[in-house]
């Protein structure tokens, strides 16, 4: 099923807006509440089918061809911001959304300034027709809470250095230490989407889950995003390894005042894990240059940056000829006249 | 790269200044006959003499100086060093420590002795130091018998110091500006690469993120002693002593003919 957000004053397709928090009308300027747009009713354009590869745009009646897991649309034919609810039904329906804090000025100039503003850039890099490839999109995310029972066996030594007359002393203890801890994890996220490559995701991270809002439509109105490609279960594997090495951290700590400690063993057991599926804001935009990819990603709420932009040999080559004719010239002339 | 155009004029201004700074000419009076080649013992052929005064006439000129080289094989009973004094006070170079400054090179056969004389303001110029890394130069030549070759090292150390007081360092030559161009590259290229650097981004997040103090709990701890060993060496006591350095300067002496001179030789 297809739905848009029909504006109350004057029908044109509403989305939302970064900047007010709000769902917003570009043609009359009225704003109204997420939840206010979430109690419009829908207005349906579907072709009966379970998944259907095709919708019919529910503001003009056009046919639309969406990606398989794509939950968001544009209509090419008039522009309205679409959301494809049946989609986001069931097991498909996140609990959580994380609405963006930075608008798409914070994002241009954070990309602006990732890229020295183009100065080593392929030509046309930082143009503003490139620029405007920059979306902001939601990814689906698990969050995890669990608990773990840690253990470990570690060696230890403590070394002792002194001095009597003529002879220098070192005197070693050896120890054998064990721990265990109960600790309590939070929040932890991981990357629910294939096509999002999991070590770039995680560069993104922290992100204030305090400000995770209850999941309604209207938030995705105007944005990209994509049902998750994996289940809780299959990714838990990889967050216990995470929490492992962090448990592992937190053992340490507790092995303090020994010059060397040598973990001998760890053993790590998972309860009651409970995991929620939410949306996370990003900005993102990919570049091919030269038969590589380059991307650009800015966490959505906290403006961090990770990517690595494009480089132009010839721009390098440039600045470097330019540099060193101005640093030689100025050499010579010290010589000369000191 | 349109953007750069003025940023590109600029390094082109900077570096034509530069090269208009190497190759500045002073000229002054014209050579006198305190200057020339004397080479009394035939070590030279007519045309690397004719080589060798085309340089010394274009150094006087520009340096202001008085140039000589000279060979003989007899030394009339003199030491290198009383014959090239006595040389340059009878062609004419200066006999005062201030007066005009004058350079003499003597290829001694008969007492295998090679001697640098300095007059006038030359003295000043041509420190121990300096003297003896000319002659290092010109001793390699001689004794391959390459006699052109070591009136070639001797003229590039008049085009080195001659004029340079000691505190000022040599005059700039390929050696100097090559490392300058060496030194620029390698600024030119550290200051690129960290103008163009970027990490593709740190992880930032750590445990602390999703943990709570008051959640987690130490529930188990032991420590257990196993056992103790000692080592130990004697301690070795090292007694550094450290030499005193040396100084520079040129020095000089009075000739026999009561004039003042500076330099210094070496035998071969």
């Amino acid at each position: 099923m297809v739905k848009n957000y029909p504006c109350p004053n004057c029908g044109a397709s509403m989305q939302y807006d970064i900047k007010l928090g709000k769902i917003l009308c570009d043609h009359c300027g009225t704003s109204i509440d997420v939840q206010e747009a979430d109690q419009l009713s829908s207005a349906s354009g579907d072709t009966g089918e379970e998944h259907p590869a095709s919708y019919t745009c529910s503001s003009c009646g056009g046919v639309i061809e969406a990606d398989p897991k794509a939950v968001t649309s544009l209509c090419p034919y008039c522009g309205s911001p679409l959301v494809f609810t049946d989609r986001l039904e069931g097991d498909m329906r996140p609990t959580g959304v994380l609405p963006f804090t930075h608008s798409r000025d914070d994002a241009v100039s954070a990309f602006r300034k990732w890229c020295h503003n183009g100065r080593f850039s392929p030509p046309g890099f930082a143009s503003a027709h490139n620029i405007q490839n920059l979306k902001p999109l939601y990814i689906p995310y698990w969050l995890y809470d669990t608990d773990v029972r840690a253990q470990a066996h570690a060696s230890a030594t403590r070394v002792r250095v002194y001095v009597r007359g003529d002879m220098e002393y070192t005197e070693t203890d050896f120890y054998q230490l064990y721990r265990s801890m109960d600790i309590h994890y939070h929040d932890v996220p991981y990357d629910a989407s294939e096509k999002f490559d999991d070590t770039l995701s995680s560069k993104l991270l922290p992100y204030d889950f305090s400000q995770l809002q209850a999941f309604r439509l209207p938030y995705l109105a105007g944005f990209d995003a994509s049902q998750r490609d994996y289940t809780a279960q299959e990714l838990m594997p990889l967050i216990e390894e995470r929490l492992d090495a962090y448990s592992e951290k937190e053992l340490r700590g507790t092995m303090a005042g020994y010059d060397t400690v040598t973990i001998t063993d760890q053993h790590y057991d998972y309860e009651n894990p409970v995991s929620r599926y939410v949306y996370l804001p990003i900005w993102f935009i990919s570049y091919r240059y030269r038969e590589n990819d380059y991307i650009f990603a800015m966490n959505g709420q906290t403006g961090k940056v990770i990517g690595k932009p494009p480089i132009s040999k010839a721009k390098i080559a440039m600045w470097w000829m330019m540099l060193t004719g101005i640093i030689f010239a100025v050499l010579i002339l010290i010589g000369v006249f000191i | 790269m349109r953007k750069y155009r003025h940023f590109l004029r600029f390094t082109v201004f900077a570096l034509l200044a530069a090269a208009a700074a190497l190759l500045t000419v002073n000229t002054a009076s014209a050579s006198s006959s305190a200057s020339g080649i004397f080479d009394e013992a035939d070590l030279l052929t007519d045309e690397e003499e004719s080589k060798l005064e085309t340089v010394i006439d274009s150094y006087t000129d520009r340096y202001d100086c008085d140039i000589a080289v000279v060979t003989t094989s007899d030394a009339e009973g003199l030491t290198a060093q009383e014959y090239a004094d006595q040389y340059a006070e009878d062609i004419g170079q200066s006999m005062s420590s201030d007066g005009r400054a004058g350079i003499l090179f003597l290829i001694d056969m008969d007492n295998r002795y090679i001697h640098i004389a300095t007059q006038g303001q030359a003295i000043g110029y041509y420190s121990d130091d300096r003297i003896n890394s000319i002659l290092d130069d010109c001793y390699n030549k001689i004794v391959e018998e390459d006699y052109y070759g070591a009136c070639r090292c001797f003229l590039k150390g008049v085009y080195s110091y001659m004029g340079r007081s000691v505190s000022q360092g040599a005059r700039m030559g390929l050696s100097g500006i090559l490392i300058r161009l060496a030194i620029a590259l390698a600024a030119g290229g550290g200051i690129t690469a960290a103008m163009a650097a970027r990490s593709g981004g740190r992880v930032t997040d750590s445990a602390s993120d999703y943990t709570d103090q008051n959640q987690s709990s130490l529930t188990g701890r032991q420590d257990v002693f196993v056992n103790r060993t000692v080592t130990h060496h004697v301690i070795v006591h090292d007694d550094n002593s450290r030499g005193g350095g040396g100084g520079g300067g040129g020095s000089s002496h009075i000739s026999s003919g009561g004039g003042m001179h500076g330099g210094g030789g070496r035998s071969f």
